[in-house]
């Protein structure tokens, strides 16, 4: 028995089920993203090299916002 | 590499002969099928895509070889200082899994070292959890720096200028490292050229499939990649969970820059830039979670494909400079070719594949492509579980990725790279956390 024509067939019903899958879930995903709450924050960002001054600064901020967490201001995390 | 181990490796390496063997049986019989079909544009469609073949097979086993004489190369010694070492761990409401994070950094094996835990103000209860290790654990020190929100890529960079290490080791908020990871990557810096360490990245949460086949994606598709770039040390991306850096290395670059939504990636082309080398250790293993599902799962890749091609638009003088470096310039071409033309290549290659199955009744030019790649993958897996000392179960696996995996990301490639060509808006895009650390 050739089995090169059922195989041919399976592969192609599962490519074209495939690539519907995954545009759909791409659109999926855009919209899910779309729902999201947006950031507040268009303006471009910057590198700025750290100095150790600047970390002492932003410690003792965070030591005087401990007991109320930071609000998260660019909606960027990790 | 151990004797026994070069056996093992050998073995498999005659079986994947093998396989690139029948590989290039399916590709003569790919070129007899492409002379069966009609039409200008099929044909001269086929012909582009026997093309990209040959490419896609050399790239095959130029990666395969190359991987394999990097893992021959290790010559290393064990035998070295061992200065101090910063981990930075950048956590962003990483609550569920930062404990399992710092306890983990608290295992390793080495003599000395400190774990700063920069917290950029998350809105979880992070801070607390990891107050809770903060002061002396004997060997390691562990400290914790809350700041505003300003992104990885910031949050690092204040990790940097409050750490004393020599050397620093950054990593993420959700991953765990192996016990040795400090002593295999360290040892790679006796060479002072060597400005990074790329460490070996693996999928803890293998819990079904779509995690399962990451792994096997991770294992074949990145670490393999790694290791033959390791050879060069040129490695293009040093993974967020985890990689190695000279302290003097990161100053020299000024650190981390926070204009592309690959940080990592764009760090370690700023450093092959400026000269420096990177290396690969596999024996420095980070675990991480990996999207269980698939929404999740491209949304992350939404995100890689869309930074490396900011990382690249950065350099992209280079490309055209080859004379200013020419390992620079092969990497950034490469990325190209890994980036955009493999999922474009791919996608178009699928969609011309259906067409010409809906047009003239054969599937034949589908089926002989998709064993050509699977074979190809098989071999690569084959190869990868090896020499990474993975489970060999995640072989078969390589059917399910070619089949359904490869073609969904491929898909999420191309319309991510559309949208950054149309320089569309984007955010981070956060991912959560499972919490499986």
């Amino acid at each position: 028995m050739d089995l090169v024509p059922y195989l041919s067939a399976v592969i192609l019903v599962s490519t074209i089920a495939t690539i519907l899958l995954a545009v759909l879930s791409y659109a999926a995903f855009k919209l899910r993203d779309k729902r999201r709450p947006k950031s507040n924050s268009d303006a471009p960002v910057f590198f700025h090299r750290y100095q150790l001054e600047q970390v002492a600064a932003d410690e003792g901020s965070a030591a005087a916002n401990e007991e109320s967490p930071v609000a998260d201001e660019d909606g960027k995390g990790e | 590499m151990s004797v026994s181990k070069l056996g093992y490796v050998g073995g498999l390496m005659l079986i994947i002969l093998m396989l690139v063997a029948f590989s290039m049986t399916l590709y003569e019989m790919l070129i007899r099928a492409r002379f069966d079909l009609p039409g200008a544009f099929v044909q001269a469609s086929m012909l582009v895509l026997l093309t990209f073949l040959v490419l896609l097979i050399v790239r095959y086993l130029a990666l395969l070889w190359f991987s394999y004489l990097s893992h021959l190369d290790d010559d290393e010694s064990d035998d070295q200082p061992l200065p101090l070492v910063s981990v930075l761990v950048p956590a962003y409401n990483e609550g569920t899994v930062i404990q399992g994070s710092i306890r983990s950094l608290l295992e390793l094996d080495y003599p000395r070292y400190e774990v700063l835990v920069i917290d950029d103000g998350s809105t979880d209860d992070t801070t607390q959890r990891a107050r809770a290790f903060e002061g002396d654990h004997g060997r390691a020190k562990v400290r914790v720096i809350r700041k505003l929100n300003g992104g990885k890529a910031n949050a690092l960079n204040t990790g940097i200028a409050s750490a004393r290490g020599v050397f620093i080791l950054c990593m993420d908020g959700d991953s765990t490292l192996e016990p040795q990871t400090l002593r295999k990557a360290v040892r790679h810096f006796t060479n002072p050229r060597v400005g990074a360490v790329a460490g070996s990245v693996k999928v803890v949460n293998r819990t079904n499939m779509l995690s399962t086949l990451q792994a096997l994606e991770y294992v074949e598709g990145l670490n393999m990649v790694r290791a033959a770039q390791g050879f060069f040390r040129l490695v293009n991306i040093i993974p967020g969970p985890i990689g190695i850096f000279r302290r003097s290395a990161l100053e020299s670059v000024a650190g981390y820059d926070d204009d592309t939504f690959a940080e990592d990636c764009d760090l370690t082309l700023k450093l092959l830039v400026n000269g420096w080398q990177v290396k690969y250790e596999p024996g420095a293993i980070a675990y991480t979670e990996a999207p269980e599902k698939l929404l999740d799962l491209l949304k992350q890749r939404y995100r890689w494909t869309r930074g490396i091609l900011q990382a690249i638009s950065k350099h992209k003088r280079r490309l055209v400079t080859p004379h200013r470096g020419f390992g620079i310039c092969f990497t950034l071409w490469y990325m190209i070719f890994e980036g955009i033309l493999w999922p474009s290549m791919n996608v178009f290659a699928h969609v011309l594949f259906v067409f010409i199955a809906a047009r003239y009744g054969t599937a034949l030019p589908l089926m002989l492509w998709f064993a050509q790649l699977t074979v190809l993958d098989l071999a690569a897996a084959l190869y990868c579980v090896a020499v990474e000392e993975e489970s060999i179960s995640l072989v078969p696996y390589a059917v399910l990725y070619r089949a359904f995996f490869a073609l969904t990301i491929d898909v999420a490639k191309l319309l991510a790279t559309i949208e950054e060509m149309l320089k569309l808006r984007m955010d981070w895009g956060k991912l959560d956390r499972i919490g499986r650390i």
